[in-house]
């Protein structure tokens, strides 16, 4: 941590190696981005040029940024598709560059119905495997929020899958 | 989430499903419902079955984000052209941080003020010359599309506007730390990939993404990038300055048409203002030289 503060160019190159693949993993079931590798480099960057919190708080920061970030690019994604909608209304030839998902419907229909909270709830939860209190910090939420979130997001997709007659594809 | 509620027949304590959930989900200790599901051969049963169906959906969720490939993290992989500058050696982060601070703001003014000079140059060149243009054009392509005549006669006054050109371009040469001879890829998204052909000025990455701030270039068609605009630079051009010497000759000339020649459209690279110019078709890239 303490080099990576000092701005040491193999800590921040480890430190990547480390969280990338968990950040576009995150970044991925936040919002499905099309972008994830565009949302990535930008996570980075952020981070890279920021004033590193302390050690015991520097996680539950380093997962905000990624939401924030991921939150950013779905607005400007809805921006931009509001924009080509438009476009496509006056030239039908233009094509949309529709966000990509997961490719069974009945995962994309459950995950779908889960509002933004509740989605980055089950992200941090099964793809950073983070605590309870580290979601909290994460999402700035209590505790108990975090509790309800999570409970709530798992009745849904338990839900929505089994009524679906849901199968995972080995 | 463990509230306690009984049975209204036999008055013993419920367990439904979300308190199950909420103990296979780690939510809650329980201790409670532990006790009981010991005791209970058929609470255990619909204990593990939740449990089942938990892992089930965490294993769902886990495969709906695929698993990026194993050499994803690699920092020198070049779909991280981006990061690179983080990963070479650091620059002092006090200087660097005040100095970005002041670029964001002061870049953007500093090239509207070169785009004014150059007008204003060609406008007061124009005054005492016969040759006529074309008003709504941007100041530096005008000046390119003026410089050719005059100057394959080697004439002074076309001598001198050529010098203009030279200077201006000068401005901008100064104004960015980085200037590089890159293609246009297709833009994607808010991003347009360049291929970096040859590095003319400074050190830069290999494919340089820019956020489009204007309108995208031409996909295929090959551009002069500045990046990296710097305090340091001569900004703003001195009207009362004798613009530097430049040689008379055809070759020099043709070259600062090249060059000039693209309207400059603005992009953003890593929270910094940066810019192309697209160099006319054919051009071949070995023939294009900085003045």
């Amino acid at each position: 941590m303490d080099r990576l503060r000092r701005e040491q160019p193999e800590a921040r190159a480890e430190f990547f190696r480390r969280y990338a693949p968990q950040a576009r993993r995150i970044l991925f079931l936040q919002g499905f981005c099309e972008e994830v590798d565009d949302a990535v480099q930008e996570v980075f960057i952020k981070v890279y040029r920021a004033k590193i919190p302390a050690e015991e708080t520097f996680l539950a920061w380093f997962y905000r940024v990624i939401l924030n970030t991921g939150r950013d690019q779905g607005r400007r994604r809805k921006t931009r598709h509001g924009l080509m909608d438009k476009l496509h209304q006056i030239t039908p030839e233009v094509s949309m560059d529709a966000p990509s998902a997961p490719s069974d419907p009945a995962l994309r229909l459950a995950l779908a119905g889960l509002s933004p909270e509740l989605r980055e709830c089950v992200a941090l939860r099964f793809f950073a495997d983070l605590p309870l209190d580290e979601i909290a910090a994460a999402q700035d939420i209590p505790v108990g929020t975090v509790k309800s979130r999570l409970h709530g997001a798992m009745r849904h997709l338990r839900q929505t899958l089994t009524d679906s007659g849901f199968e995972r594809h080995e | 989430m463990s509230d306690e509620r009984r049975d209204e027949m036999t008055g013993d304590i419920a367990f439904d499903d979300d308190r199950l959930l909420a103990f296979a989900l780690g939510l809650d200790d329980d201790p409670q419902l532990v006790a009981a599901a010991a005791a209970d051969e058929g609470l255990r049963r619909r204990l593990d079955a939740v449990r089942a169906e938990v892992a089930q959906v965490g294993t769902q969720l886990r495969a709906a984000a695929p698993v990026p490939d194993e050499d994803y993290g690699d920092p020198n992989a070049p779909r991280w052209a981006g990061l690179q500058e983080f990963f070479a050696a650091p620059r002092p982060a006090k200087t660097r941080s005040r100095a970005s601070r002041w670029l964001r703001v002061l870049a953007p003014a500093a090239v509207a003020l070169v785009a004014v000079a150059v007008g204003l140059a060609v406008i007061n060149g124009q005054k005492g010359d016969t040759v006529g243009g074309n008003s709504s054009l941007p100041a530096a392509a005008k000046a390119s599309s003026e410089a050719s005549g005059p100057l394959t006669g080697a004439g002074a006054t076309g001598a001198d506007r050529a010098a203009d050109y030279a200077q201006a371009l000068r401005d901008q040469l100064d104004l960015y730390a980085v200037v590089m001879l890159a293609r246009a890829k297709a833009v994607s998204g808010a991003f347009q990939r360049f291929v970096v052909v040859r590095v003319l000025k400074g050190d830069g990455p290999h494919v340089v993404r820019l956020r489009v701030a204007d309108r995208p270039a031409d996909a295929g068609r090959l551009q002069l990038i500045f990046l990296r605009p710097q305090l340091g630079g001569s900004a703003e051009p001195s009207p009362g300055a004798t613009p530097a010497p430049l040689p008379g000759s055809t070759e020099t000339a043709g070259t600062m048409e090249m060059l000039a020649a693209g309207e400059p459209v603005m992009y953003s690279y890593q929270g910094e203002t940066a810019m192309t110019r697209q160099l006319p078709a054919g051009t071949d890239p070995a023939t294009v030289q900085l003045p």
